[in-house]
């Protein structure tokens, strides 16, 4: 190994650093980009907030892998509480702990970019290359149904008796033992996450890797980046150990993500048009649960392996959403159930009977969709909002009786739903208690697992924040690669397209070094 | 998991009633030091606790599981203010005097009966008041999810834990 990792916490004094490129985030976007970039023979320097977990301490333990696995110790929400956000913090980023699902980019998805947000070059031709290349090293394939678990399954069959579509998943495994724990770090290196593949390739070839750096601040001198300034952090505490960690690269790319990267974003002053942190999509989710005569186990098995996007279109002026499953564990599970005491502890009692759906739904496609917003607190701390509008409103409900009915077609007698005190439908004839049922933040749980948007790409630098060569409008020496690019969400989920874009981004990036 | 931020206007809410309290906390001996949260409102939180997660057959008291001692050792690692926020929302729970103004509930949350707790926390999930239902979800959240994820807890809801790659030195704890 030629690179090297190095962890900020334990520098005794300021350091100052010079590269070709400097990346701030190690996840999907950051990672690929790193591994293409030092092929082509440049000094690259990563930044990564986090630490560098591997699976001998995946214990597949709750209580362990959410605090240190995901943002905020596993407590990232809206403002408002309304919305749990799910997402990874450790080498890797959300690839450590997603679910594994992998999709290429929708061709409608690639036409609206292009007819409303002006997106050029971006296409399913341009990216196929490195849709195959990506695919080719994460072994994304197609899971075998054989293997799905009875969670996937009610899906499946519940679909197929109403006649709706659903399909099997492809996942980004290699050695799979489809135990379950995707979203706690891969207890096997089975999952293809970033901390197993890109980030070693780039290692091997001389990247430099730090770990609990926080990237504060980009200092620009007229109309370019001249040093990122970051924190070293203490990990007990993930408080500044007081120490300096300047780089100074010729190009800096931000790989922070949807939220802390236009949160790096605006701490910078970097915000002329008032465009960065705007648009922010989440993919909202609403769940439903269901209790079977038969044991589920849902806490066993890879989580993802059927989805359907039968309801992915539902026509003008409506929002979609697109189904899939999670894994069930207590303590998630309880998370997710509203309710508290002996209601609770009923709920929980049954989890071996317990399946669990979820509905995405696709949010930034109707004209008017603004989704939510990234902005700073007086305290320098991120914050989200996210108002949930009529449309979206109305597709929560829409998917929680869309769920309500597979899970009914697939045998339960009992389908709750996660609103604090929870509906139950025991036959199609209680439906109607689940339509009249309030929708919208603080009604029911609702999650995001997929953020997107924030420093949108786009033709018109009064209403994006890069071009769509992922460049910054103003300073060109500044690119963002991740999943805050993208104008609007996907309406699948976003990691292979966020792997396919950054391998796309490796060439024009090492042009402007 | 689920607490965060946000929680502002309970806080201004709370500010109003503080030192007005008409009747103490009943106070609850943490089983080791506290790293986080200061005796008061470690107090309040063990209580909410209880009622959240109360015991049954099978399932362990929230006290015996360290359920408060739990979240305090997770709030040594968040940011200052959420752990002010978090200590607001406590106090404002526990607020003799709001609680007499809103719900004409004269008494602190913790001298309350279990039954009486219980309406508390009802009437906060019921909430018209969105402030109040994040306040709950928050606490909800916290105390749920530290007592869910305790490996105590495993047989009672049929799960047998996760399985043993032998990953970790001594295997899953």
């Amino acid at each position: 190994m030629k690179g090297r990792i190095v962890d900020a916490a334990a520098l005794r004094s300021d350091e100052e650093v010079r590269c070709d490129v400097c990346i701030v985030g190690s996840g999907a976007g950051g990672a690929v980009l790193a591994a293409g970039l030092v092929e082509r023979g440049l000094d690259v320097v990563m930044l990564e907030e986090g630490g560098h977990h591997t699976k001998s301490e995946f214990d597949l333990q709750e209580a362990h892998a959410y605090p240190m696995l995901y943002q905020e110790r596993g407590m990232r929400a809206t403002a408002d509480l309304a919305i749990t956000i799910l997402q990874g913090r450790s080498v890797g980023g959300s690839t450590t702990i997603n679910w594994t699902t992998c999709f290429r980019t929708p061709d409608s998805i690639f036409d609206h970019w292009r007819s409303v947000h002006g997106v050029e070059g971006i296409d399913a031709s341009s990216l196929a290359p490195h849709f195959d290349a990506v695919e080719e090293r994460l072994s994304i394939h197609e899971w075998p149904l054989e293997l799905a678990n009875a969670n996937n399954r009610v899906l499946l069959d519940g679909c197929r008796a109403l006649g709706w579509d659903a399909a099997p998943l492809r996942r980004n495994v290699r050695g799979c033992a489809n135990s379950g724990y995707c979203g706690m770090g891969c207890p096997v290196d089975g999952k293809q996450s970033m901390h197993v593949t890109y980030v070693p390739d780039a290692l091997d070839r001389g990247l430099s890797l730090w770990v609990h750096a926080r990237a504060e601040r980009i200092e620009v001198s007229g109309a370019k980046v001249v040093a990122v300034h970051a924190s070293p952090l203490d990990p007990k505490t993930d408080r500044p150990t007081g120490r300096r960690l300047v780089v100074r690269p010729k190009v800096l790319v931000s790989s922070a993500g949807a939220i802390n990267g236009p949160a790096l974003l605006l701490r910078s002053g970097l915000n002329d048009n008032g465009r960065v942190g705007k648009r922010t999509f989440l993919h909202p989710v609403v769940a439903m649960a269901a209790f079977f005569d038969r044991p589920v186990n849902a806490f066993y098995g890879a989580p993802q392996s059927v989805g359907s996007h039968h309801f992915a279109d539902r026509g003008e002026g409506k929002i979609g959403f697109f189904l899939e499953t999670p894994p069930v564990h207590p303590m998630l599970a309880a998370t997710a159930f509203g309710g508290f005491g002996q209601a609770q502890h009923d709920f929980l009692a049954r989890l071996p009977r317990l399946g669990v759906l979820i509905a995405l739904s696709v949010d930034g496609l109707l004209p008017g969709d603004e989704g939510g917003t990234v902005s700073l607190r007086r305290d320098g701390r991120v914050r989200v909002d996210y108002p949930v509008s009529d449309a979206l409103a109305e597709s929560f409900r829409a998917s929680c009786m869309a769920m309500a009915r597979i899970q009914l077609a697939a045998g339960s007698r009992e389908v709750c739903s996660l609103h604090p005190d929870p509906v139950v439908v025991r036959s199609e004839a209680d439906l109607p208690l689940l339509e009249a049922a309030p929708y919208g933040p603080l009604r029911h749980s609702i999650f995001t697992a997929h953020q997107m948007g924030g420093c949108a790409m786009g033709a018109d630098p009064e209403r994006s924040v890069v071009d769509s060569s992922l460049r910054h409008h103003r300073i060109p020496n500044l690119f963002v690669v991740d999943g805050s690019v993208f104008p609007t969400s996907l309406g699948v989920n976003p990691s292979e397209t966020i792997y396919a874009l950054a391998h796309w981004a490796r060439d024009r990036v090492a042009a402007a070094v | 998991m689920v607490i965060r931020y946000g929680l502002g206007g309970a806080v201004a809410l709370a500010a109003g009633g503080v030192g007005l309290s008409l009747q103490r906390t009943r106070p609850r001996a943490p089983s080791r030091p506290l790293r986080a949260l200061d005796e008061r409102t470690f107090s309040i939180l063990a209580a909410v606790a209880d009622r959240v997660t109360p015991p049954r057959e099978g399932f362990p008291a929230a006290s015996e599981l360290q359920v408060a001692e739990k979240i305090d050792e997770l709030l040594t690692g968040v940011h200052p203010a959420v752990l002010e926020e978090i200590t607001q929302v406590l106090h404002l729970l526990e607020n003799g005097l709001a609680g007499l103004v809103l719900d004409g509930r004269p008494k602190p949350f913790t001298a309350l009966s279990p039954q009486a707790q219980d309406e508390a926390l009802q009437s906060w999930k019921r909430s018209r008041l969105g402030l109040r239902r994040t306040a709950y979800k928050a606490l909800r959240g916290l105390c749920a999810a530290a007592y869910y994820a305790s490996p105590e807890i495993y047989p009672a809801v049929g799960y047998p834990g996760p399985p043993d790659f032998g990953n970790v030195a001594g295997g899953p704890r």
